[in-house]
């Protein structure tokens, strides 16, 4: 204890020498101290509202994009598929629109033909995608913000993506066998 | 009914531009039954598409009906075959999956007559055809001669003023092939003018005139005996 006193007495004399030097090594600890006892009022994380809500939907977020990935995905598989199949067929029956042709078929009767068959199979697929959709909807309820699991604007608006999709699909493959040549096509055996 | 100027067809080929009717001049009148005879590769079928009015490649002047076919537009052109042509084919060309009765249709379908009406002209040619009996089946399970029977009923049921028919005895059997031939005489002279290409002599003789057509040209017809010295000479 007495040397303790002693160090005391010691340390106030050289403060009194250098009083510029002691004042600020004073305020520097003051902070150092203030700053590690009471770290509950320090502001080093700064973020916006926006920010924080952000994170905590992050997990929701994600499976909606992946989901809405999956979605577009299909619906250019379902595209590509319909383009596909009505290749093939018109392919198939490039004799036969060579004998309608001759037989007093316009290049409009063609198309249509090629395209109702088309638009048959999308009837049918929306058909059986709405139903799907119907039954599937409780697996995403937890998802959904904003809407329900029955939003006949949310069926529309994904039947009408599905029909414009559908519709260049079918495009290429009718207008292709609305410009068969007869002649051509009467040679196909 | 028909004249024909000038017309000239060809394919471009790898080799260059191969000719399958040269400079043909022909007149045909109604009521007559043409033969249009020639070896394989002469132009026969070239020329019976041209006259159909499905090959729309040609040069030279159409007149059908005193209309300029060469003049119209590939839609007026089928419109006007749609009106007044029927073709025979010699693989029948009939649709494997319709019935008799919706085959010998499908012309009509493409006309704007009612069903009823339809139905009627279909159960008209059926019976004269005598072949009632196979309306519902399908082309498979009819024989050549009757698949090219509804051939001919599809072809003729629009009464077209101009019967074309590409070797249409040429898969069937001889007695087949006999009561086809009656068939067309039978057709023509109730006024349609028919134009046919065969191989078979036997078949010509049902015609009143015959054309010989050689790599393209028109090397031969039995109603202008002169042609031979005139536009054969043009060939060599």
């Amino acid at each position: 204890m007495p040397g303790l006193l002693q160090d005391l007495r010691y340390a106030l004399r050289q403060m009194r020498k250098s009083p510029g030097f002691a004042a600020t090594a004073v305020l520097v600890l003051t902070l150092g101290l203030g700053a590690t006892t009471a770290p509950e009022f320090a502001i080093d994380n700064l973020s916006p509202l926006t920010e924080k809500v952000q994170g905590a939907l992050r997990t929701r977020q994600l499976a909606v994009e992946i989901t809405s990935a999956f979605a577009w995905i299909a619906l250019l598989l379902s595209a590509t598929g319909l383009y596909g199949v009505l290749a093939y067929l018109v392919g198939q029956r490039v004799r036969e629109i060579g004998i309608r042709l001759a037989l007093g078929a316009t290049r409009n009767n063609v198309f249509i033909l090629v395209a109702r068959h088309g638009l048959w199979m999308v009837g049918a697929g929306l058909g059986l995608g709405c139903i799907g959709a119907l039954l599937a909807a409780r697996w995403i309820r937890s998802f959904l913000f904003g809407t329900t699991t029955h939003d006949p604007v949310t069926y529309v608006l994904a039947g009408t993506l599905v029909l414009i999709a559908s519709a260049v699909a079918i495009l290429l493959p009718a207008r292709r066998a609305a410009s068969i040549e007869p002649m051509e096509a009467l040679r196909t055996e | 009914m028909i004249q024909l100027k000038n017309i000239e067809r060809s394919y471009k080929t790898g080799a260059g531009q191969t000719w399958v009717l040269r400079r043909i001049n022909l007149e045909i009148q109604p009521g007559e039954f043409i033969t249009v005879m020639g070896p394989s590769g002469a132009g026969k079928s070239s020329l019976l598409n041209v006259l159909a009015l499905l090959d729309d490649q040609w040069s030279g002047e159409f007149w059908f009906r005193e209309q300029a076919a060469h003049s119209m537009k590939r839609k007026e052109r089928a419109e006007l075959a749609k009106k007044n042509v029927g073709v025979v084919f010699q693989s029948y060309h009939l649709l494997d999956d319709l019935t008799v009765q919706e085959n010998i249709d499908l012309p009509l379908s493409y006309k704007d007559i009612p069903r009823k009406q339809r139905q009627s002209l279909v159960a008209d040619i059926l019976d004269r055809f005598q072949i009632v009996a196979k309306k519902d089946l399908y082309p498979s399970q009819l024989s050549g001669g009757q698949q090219q029977l509804v051939g001919i009923a599809r072809a003729v049921i629009h009464k077209p003023v101009l019967l074309l028919a590409d070797e249409p005895t040429g898969n069937l059997h001889s007695t087949h092939a006999k009561e086809i031939m009656e068939l067309f005489r039978e057709l023509n002279q109730e006024g349609t003018t028919i134009v046919q290409v065969t191989h078979s002599e036997t078949n010509a003789a049902y015609g009143t005139r015959t054309l010989q057509l050689r790599d393209g040209w028109l090397a031969g017809d039995t109603s202008n005996p002169s042609l031979v010295a005139s536009d054969a000479a043009v060939t060599r």
